[in-house]
């Protein structure tokens, strides 16, 4: 979460009380507009408890736990395939042949300026219509988020390279290492030390991503929301979306604070 | 000692950092035109106590007086005792969108309301002085750390400051431009400026202070003369100190 | 490449609408993000907080959940409104954070040490902000800022799926009708994306080179 250390010195006793009066005054267009719409909300029912009482429901509870599955399940699959295909590029982006490089680089541009769900569609309806081949909503969803976030990875990954002094390389050379060797004993090891916060912060955004999976029918946590709003009856939308919005949150919190003490310790 | 007033007087102050005790119970005055150099190992609170003069860093407890005023907590009367006291950081910290000039003509005329054509012919003065005129169109990261450090010198001084604090002007320099910098500083203790001085050059303390602070640990250890410290400190803390810098 | 040229006209509205959904929730989203961001500097810690908390957790929600919410939602709670201004909605609320982060990270790359330079110089808070703080952080944040304005135009697409016929949504209703010209529809739909994308893409880099202030 963002931090709340203080930019400017703390005031002192009677600049606070202008800055509380300031806030109070400031707020109170806002304070009105929120009581008015809980008011209109408390005349639908929403504050009734029997209306949030539907979140324990043990059918919902566990079709809430398989939607989060799914949700996890693309998700550590999207970055464990990130992670290599990033890092292949990555390599292309440093190779010295210069085809490559170009070839890479063009592919990563490309790529990136595209909106993810533009690419999820162009497998799940581009891979059936050139090959004929079906493809399920995992692997669809799979691909096309993978298409975009190696991208993404092979940027900190090739940062990470950037990031390591010369003259390892060097040495290793000299000492007989060959180059696939280098990389393998040498370089990767400081690279992945080196890039596993930003790796970790990448899984937040992969996260969020998997959530476009509902657009193609995938069931991941969002879909299983709707289907269940569907289900139940619009009333229940609220409990349910703030169940969903609740549990994502979470995640990506969770996954944040990893990155930034894995940050911590490598530094 | 001249016996009229002193220009700054720090009585009874702590400072806590979260559990750290920084600053012990210190007491210091400082005459005007006196010049205080305060010594210490890495870590005993100089910083700390050079910052709480002009409230960069706030006091858990005890008095700050300043020419007869307190420090207020309040930040529009602190800003206008912050405007006659100088200070100079050991990173220059100059305003980096700014060229050399606008840098040092900045605060006399957004603080003391002057009129920028004055203000420009006395920057330009303040500039030839401290040796940088011909940079005065440049940006800061074109000049060299001396050059920084001299016009954050001359910045300070374009406010006509009653106390310069000093907090380790030299330390992020390479070693042939400290000289610069306080040859600088030496012209200005010739001028009757009341100045603090933290730093870790001795050749400079024992030629230009008028008296030592030796810190360790968050506490004045030792006051002295210049002449006794080196010569014949008092105290061991001080003994083991001067043994390891000299 | 036929379904493509004979619907040209379609993809033109299309593409003009994903420009303006991009401005109309860029603009309000940037204005948003810089009052959070101001929130984040300021000295009541109560402002700081609800900077925190909002960006904390609007971040953190996906793209695609807060459409759903705002187009799928906010209609059940009697809120009468064009897929068009819900989608505006929703892109905003989640925008609006990413935004302030982007302003913060220009004011925060401005050095410590320059703010309290104009402290001890006697600088009144309002004279800081404008002086020091307004005119650098505004520079350093740009870079950041047409980053986050792709990230906004890409997610203009997830509005596609709930009704708004913008690009995507254009290309969804294109591809109903047309289901033999699939891929020629979709590498078009793409084409169009990286008209908007690529070049800002550039020109974030350049200004990053060019613009930005290092202390
Ligand atoms: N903002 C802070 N928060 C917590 N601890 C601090 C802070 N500033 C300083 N300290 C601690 O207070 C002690 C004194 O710091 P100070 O910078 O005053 O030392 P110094 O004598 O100037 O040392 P040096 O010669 O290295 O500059 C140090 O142990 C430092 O870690
Ligand atoms: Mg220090």
């Amino acid at each position: 979460m963002a931090t709340t250390a203080s930019f400017f010195e703390t005031p002192g006793p009677i600049e606070r009380r202008r800055i509380r009066l300031g806030i109070l005054g400031g707020s109170i267009p806002i304070v009105l507009l929120l009581a008015l719409a809980a008011f209109s909300l408390h005349e639908q029912g929403l504050f009734n408890p029997e209306r949030w009482e539907v979140l324990t429901t043990p059918d919902l509870l566990v079709a809430l736990g398989k939607g989060l599955w799914a949700t996890i399940k693309v998700a550590i699959v999207s970055v464990l395939l990130s992670l290599v295909v990033g890092l292949l590029l990555a390599l292309g982006r440093l190779s010295h042949r210069k085809w490559l490089n170009t070839l890479c680089r063009i592919w990563i541009e490309a790529l990136r300026g595209l909106p993810e769900l533009l690419l999820v569609f162009f497998i799940y309806l581009g891979i059936p219509t050139v090959t004929g081949w079906s493809i399920n909503t995992f692997w669809a969803l799979v691909v096309g988020l993978v298409l975009y976030e190696s991208t993404a990875m092979s940027e900190v990954f090739r940062s990470g390279f950037m990031a390591l002094p010369r003259g390892q390389t060097e040495a290793a050379h000299a000492l007989g290492l060959r180059t696939v060797k280098t990389l393998r004993f040498i370089q990767l090891p400081q690279v992945v030390k080196l890039v596993l916060p930003s790796l970790v912060s990448e899984m937040v955004r992969v996260t969020k991503a998997s959530s476009l999976g509902f657009v193609i029918g995938y069931t991941d946590l969002l879909l299983t929301g709707e289907h269940a709003i569907e289900f139940l009856g619009g009333e229940y939308a609220v409990p349910i979306f703030a169940a969903i919005a609740l549990i994502y949150v979470v995640i990506c919190l969770l996954l944040g604070k990893i990155s930034s003490l894995l940050s911590q310790r490598v530094s | 000692m001249p016996a009229n007033e002193p220009m700054i007087s720090i009585q009874g102050v702590e400072k806590w950092f979260g559990q750290f005790h920084a600053l012990k119970n210190v007491n210091l005055d400082v005459s005007p035109g006196e010049v205080v150099v305060i010594l210490g190992p890495s870590g005993s609170g100089k910083s700390t106590l050079c910052r709480t003069i002009n409230r960069l860093e706030s006091t858990s407890e005890g008095r700050i007086i300043i020419d007869g005023k307190e420090l207020p907590s309040e930040s529009k009367p602190l800003a206008q005792l912050r405007a006659e006291v100088g200070m100079v950081f050991q990173q220059f910290n100059l305003f980096s969108h700014m060229t050399v000039l606008e840098n040092v003509m900045l605060a006399p005329v957004q603080v003391l309301g002057q009129k920028p054509a004055e203000v420009r012919e006395r920057a330009l003065q303040l500039l030839e002085r401290v040796g940088v005129e011909h940079q005065a169109n440049k940006r800061p990261s074109a000049l060299s750390g001396g050059q920084q450090q001299r016009v954050a010198i001359a910045r300070a001084l374009a406010m006509k400051p009653k106390v310069m604090l000093f907090d380790e002007p030299t330390s992020a320099l390479d070693p042939e431009m400290i000289k610069e910098v306080l040859d600088v500083i030496v012209e200005l203790t010739g001028e009757g400026m009341t100045m603090v001085v933290v730093t870790h050059e001795m050749g400079f303390a024992q030629t230009a202070a008028d008296r030592i602070i030796f810190m360790a640990d968050g506490e004045i250890v030792e006051e002295n003369t210049p002449a006794e410290f080196f010569s014949s400190p008092k105290t061991a803390r001080a003994q083991d100190f001067l043994s390891k810098v000299l | 490449m036929n379904a493509v040229i004979e619907n040209f006209d379609v993809f033109i509205a299309a593409f003009g609408k994903t420009v303006l959904l991009t401005i109309i929730s860029g603009v309000i989203s940037i204005v948003f993000g810089l009052i959070l961001a101001s929130f984040s500097i300021s000295p009541s810690k109560f402002l700081r907080v609800v900077n925190a908390v909002y960006v904390g957790l609007m971040r953190n929600i996906p793209a695609a959940a807060h459409l759903f919410f705002t187009i799928f939602v906010l209609p059940l709670l009697g809120v009468k409104l064009s897929f068009f201004a819900l989608a505006c909605i929703g892109i905003t609320v989640y925008f609006s954070a990413y935004f302030s982060d982007a302003f913060r990270s220009g004011i925060n790359s401005i050095g410590r040490g320059q703010l309290e330079a104009a402290q001890a110089l006697g600088l009144k808070k309002s004279k800081i902000l404008r002086q020091i703080v307004f005119p650098q952080g505004i520079r350093n944040s740009v870079p950041p800022l047409i980053n986050t304005m792709i990230a906004l135009i890409k997610v203009t697409a997830i509005a596609g799926v709930f009704g708004v016929t913008e690009l995507f949504g254009g290309m969804l209703q294109l591809i109903n009708t047309n289901d033999s010209a699939v891929i020629a529809l979709m590498v078009f739909t793409a084409l169009l994306y990286s008209i908007l994308t690529i070049p800002a893409g550039y020109i974030a880099g350049i200004v990053e080179r060019k613009v930005v202030f290092t202390t």
